[in-house]
């Protein structure tokens, strides 16, 4: 039997196998060589589209402190001199509706810290009564979850903004968060069957003990589901970030960041400054590197249990 | 051994929910009914007048807008019957190359996502679950541009291609590719770069999605079939595909709702042509520009009327393809 052909080869290994291995005091090489030729040639494949999404940042990001003329002269080019002006241009002198990248950046972490917080509290809100408490239309309710989220309908932005603009909340920030404050969305289902699963002993103790149900959910249940809520803020918070539609609709003289951004970049390609564009793209990317970075796993798991559009 | 089954007894009751808390001893003034029904009402409050008036009140208001024109005499919307949807039908069957086009572009996406983009998705995760040399951190590098901001993604992309300054034509050219076309010159190059667009954006996020799922397969099963002698193929097509079938179907269902949804990547990377038009594209440039609301709430509910029962006859039809397995 060849190497690759033995499950253990390609780090599948049975816990029996494994025990066994413990057992005899071997050690697991930390890194394996396959030597299926067929997964090196899926590697190739892997690897030349790993450099298509990986290579246009690294390029970006070297032309993003050349100078213009420089940038014109050699686009392979090494950068000769570091023009870090660049950055604090782009941050703090060009504008879109008299708000500068700084700003925009100020305006997308308040809509998206808030946003994020009034629709998690909304959602676990609802998840948790939908879950615990029995009433009259608890069912219909959940079933009416499902159906918001399984049945597209494509043409209904006109009548939002209609409603919108009947209720006085387009180009107000307060509308936005109000559009984004929704109770029944996915993280309605993910904290439906978070709190489902959450024992109610603890809740029976604080009702003993004089709580009220208030108090329950908000001194007791809700920091239960921190590890639950963090996950699922975590996606929405990245949605909200990333989210151009709504803001691009609703506050078109406040730019959020994805907006700006886009604006932003059509004007200084317009005005041939690209090193500075390249610039503004990296300054975009930055944040949201950092929270990949910092909850990578957390991400792509909850992505795994389908909170992330494409 | 009878206290264990005392706790369990217990325990089963307490998790009833708040009906075992009817138990709890009564507190001054209201009783605890009336205390649950208070609390019910009041934190269920806010969510559903939200999900009542933007989604309930949405959803009637684009059934009512689209049976209604702007009045201009009166400057009301008035009650105009079936008119808006003749003109959806007529515009589509030739009256309009702009919406005519929209609808087609938009329905391409349907083959794109769900025959070119997702089977190379399976394909990806597969060999992503076989551990390829690397395997982790392609999995992380594959699923960047799934939060990348849209706009930082789109511009990166369309500027690689940009004629003089980007830098795939000068690595074309230096591996002796004449004739390198104009990308986003004129329809169909840019079209069909914005359908490249999507397939090297977009599997990311099912890779993801399906090598979870793959990664969920109990291990034995593919053992099993490995001592059997199963080569790679079918345990592809006749192990992991089937057990996966669940997820595979979503993301299918995905797919085909993309018909509806795409919007972004058009109106990022070919912003000053109507040639490239999606459904929501239209909708959404329609509603920017104060244009025909009535006309756009018709227009989209005439596209979901025809669409969503063939996206659930889909479903139901995926659904069929291979028994639930629960592992």
């Amino acid at each position: 039997m060849n190497d690759t052909a033995s499950p253990r080869a390609n780090g599948q290994g049975t816990c029996a196998a494994d025990k066994t291995a413990c057992a005899e005091g071997l050690k697991k090489p930390r890194f394996k060589v396959t030597k299926d030729w067929a997964l090196w040639v899926v590697f190739a494949v892997f690897f030349v589209y790993a450099v298509t999404l990986v290579f246009p940042f690294v390029w970006m990001l070297f032309n993003s402190v050349k100078g213009n003329q420089e940038y014109f002269t050699n686009i392979w080019a090494f950068p000769q001199s570091f023009h870090v002006e660049n950055y604090t241009n782009v941050l703090f002198d060009y504008d879109v509706h008299g708000v500068t990248l700084f700003g925009m950046f100020g305006i997308s972490i308040l809509v998206t810290l808030f946003g994020t917080a009034l629709s998690l509290l909304m959602s676990s809100i609802a998840a948790y009564v939908i879950a615990k408490y029995k009433f009259f239309g608890r069912n219909a309710l959940y079933a009416l979850a499902v159906f918001v989220m399984a049945v597209p309908v494509a043409g209904t932005l006109p009548a939002q903004y209609s409603i919108m603009q009947t209720l006085h909340l387009t180009n107000s920030i307060v509308g936005v968060l109000i559009l984004y404050a929704g109770g029944f969305g996915f993280n309605f289902l993910i904290l439906y069957g978070f709190f489902k699963n959450l024992s109610w002993e603890y809740a029976e103790a604080a009702l003993i003990d004089g709580c009220s149900d208030f108090g329950i959910f908000f001194k007791i249940m809700l920091p239960m589901a921190r590890p639950a809520l963090i996950a699922v803020g975590v996606i929405h918070a990245i949605g909200l970030w990333n989210d151009y539609l709504t803001p691009s609709i609703y506050l078109p003289n406040t730019p959020t960041l994805a907006v700006g951004v886009n604006l932003l970049l059509s004007e200084l390609r317009g005005r041939s400054a690209y090193p500075e564009m390249f610039a503004t793209m990296i300054i975009a990317l930055i944040p949201i590197l950092v929270v990949f970075i910092c909850f990578q796993k957390t991400i792509m798991e909850n992505t795994v249990a389908g909170g992330l559009k494409g | 051994m009878s206290e264990a089954k005392a706790a369990a007894t217990a325990a089963e009751k307490l998790q009833k929910g708040g009906q075992s808390a009817e138990n709890a001893p009564k507190r001054k003034g209201l009783d605890r009914k009336k205390r649950k029904a208070i609390f019910i009402c009041v934190m269920l409050a806010f969510p559903l007048v939200q999900l009542f008036v933007f989604w309930f009140l949405v959803n009637v208001n684009t059934v009512v807008m689209s049976f209604q024109e702007f009045d201009w005499l009166s400057g009301k919307y008035i009650f105009n019957g079936f008119k808006n949807f003749i003109r959806v039908f007529e515009e589509i069957g030739g009256g309009s190359a702009v919406t005519r086009r929209t609808v087609i572009n938009s329905v391409l996406y349907f083959p794109v996502t769900c025959f070119i983009s997702l089977p190379l998705s399976i394909l990806f995760s597969y060999f992503l679950y076989k551990k390829v040399p690397g395997a982790a951190a392609f999995r992380v590098i594959f699923f960047l541009p799934s939060i990348i901001p849209v706009a930082v993604l789109t511009m990166t992309f369309s500027f690689s291609f940009d004629a003089t300054l980007g830098f795939v034509n000068p690595i074309l050219r230096a591996l002796g590719v004449e004739n390198i076309p104009s990308w986003f010159g004129r329809y169909p190059n840019n079209q069909i770069m914005i359908f490249a667009y999507c397939i090297w954006a977009g599997l990311g996020t099912n890779i993801v999605l399906i090598s979870g799922a793959i990664s969920r397969i109990p291990v034995e099963i593919m053992e099993y079939s490995k001592l059997e002698g199963v080569g790679k193929a079918r345990e592809l097509f006749q192990i992991a595909i089937p057990l996966v079938w669940p997820t595979i179907t979503t993301t299918f269902i995905l797919g085909c709702t993309s018909v509806f949804t795409v919007m972004m990547q058009p109106l990022m990377l070919t912003p000053s042509t109507t040639d490239t038009y999606t459904i929501a594209l239209m909708i959404y440039n329609g509603v920017l520009n104060g244009r025909n609301l009535p006309y756009l709430s018709a227009f989209g509910l005439a596209m979901s009327v025809i669409g969503v029962p063939i996206i659930l006859l889909i479903k139901w039809a995926l659904g069929k393809v291979y028994a639930d397995v629960e592992y």
